[in-house]
């Protein structure tokens, strides 16, 4: 009797995550549900996926979260996923993050890496994806480094199915002798 | 006391200035800078795939590309830049400095492999005591080797 008791609220714990989850993983518009105000809600172990016109753009993968009102407050950030169309990834660290579900818009607003499959780095102050343009900014000085060329901007545009930054202001380069003969 | 006389010759292949050594073909450090951009305006743009950087100022009056390889610097409004194979390419009011030589195009090329600049379009060598306007100029920055191609008219100064 003990373990069917036990069974049920691992079920119903089950259910509670998956639902969360669901409830999560739509990013696109809908009405706000004036109900859902309260106290806040928290998430352990969740995985948060912002979708634009239906197609995953990104996947936040965070052991604490904080839902209140209409924000998501991503106290722990384990990983965000930057998803190309053909499904491969650039992976971000950094360390928290703020889903803001009525504006479209994460931020994560401390250093944050992106790792691109062609040994490339790009290190900012702070990183934002806008659902309404489909855009990501590097902001807060950005620093891109590929080999041995050293790329650095006050912000850049990342469009992550062709894998080009867009520096904007004032850009400097440096580039330093060495493999480029070699490639 | 300055006199100057026009001389207007034919280089059929090459005419060297000077010849010192040879190039050792590996290339050279280089920085660039991208100046006179508004804070959300574009100023250039990278991609990570190719390595390619192509930067574009010519919507901006005050704005410059410039770009630093040990004694020469090279401005201009449009310049691609491809990291990986080392070679670089200025169009539009290209203006290049080397040492004592100012050089002045309409467009450039830069072969890092053979540490060569080869001019193109509208080409104005400016030398310490001369100067000559043609098409085609290509300069060695490493052994300062200059070649002159096509019809060049030449000023000299005493």
């Amino acid at each position: 009797m003990k373990r069917f008791r036990w069974m049920v609220a691992a079920a119903a714990a089950a259910l509670l995550v998956f639902g969360v989850y669901i409830a999560l993983q739509d990013t696109g518009p809908r009405p706000r549900d004036e109900s859902v105000a309260g106290p806040p809600v928290v998430f352990e172990g969740a995985v948060l996926v912002g979708r634009r016109e239906g197609v995953p753009q990104w996947e936040l993968h965070s052991h604490h979260m904080t839902s209140e009102d209409s924000q998501v407050l991503i106290d722990s950030l384990d990983r965000l996923l930057l998803l190309q169309q053909n499904g491969q990834p650039y992976q971000v660290t950094s360390s928290r993050g703020i889903w803001k579900a009525d504006r479209g818009e994460l931020v994560l607003p401390e250093e944050t890496i992106v790792e691109g499959g062609n040994a490339w780095t790009a290190q900012s102050g702070a990183l934002q994806w806008y659902r309404e343009s489909g855009t990501t900014v590097l902001k807060d000085g950005v620093e891109i480094v590929q080999e041995d060329t050293v790329i650095t901007a006050q912000k850049a545009e990342f469009d992550v199915d062709s894998g080009v930054l867009t520096m904007l202001g004032d850009v400097n380069i440096s580039l330093r002798e060495g493999s480029r003969s070699e490639n | 006391m300055k006199t100057s006389r026009s001389v207007f010759f034919v280089i059929v292949l090459v005419m060297a200035m000077a010849l010192i050594g040879s190039g050792s073909g590996l290339g050279r450090d280089g920085t660039m800078q991208i100046e006179g951009i508004p804070d959300d305006a574009s100023g250039g743009r990278y991609d990570t795939q190719t390595g390619v950087f192509y930067g574009d100022v010519t919507a901006y009056e005050d704005a410059l590309i410039r770009v630093f390889m040990n004694d020469t610097e090279i401005i201009a409004v449009v310049l691609e830049w491809h990291t990986k194979e080392d070679y670089m390419k200025a169009t539009q009011g290209v203006t290049v400095f080397q040492n004592e030589t100012v050089i002045r195009s309409d467009a450039m090329e830069y072969f890092g492999e053979q540490d060569e600049a080869d001019f193109r379009g509208t080409v104005r060598v400016e030398l310490d005591d001369a100067t000559f306007n043609g098409e085609r100029f290509v300069l060695n920055l490493e052994t300062e080797e200059m070649q002159f191609f096509g019809s060049f008219s030449g000023e000299f100064r005493e």
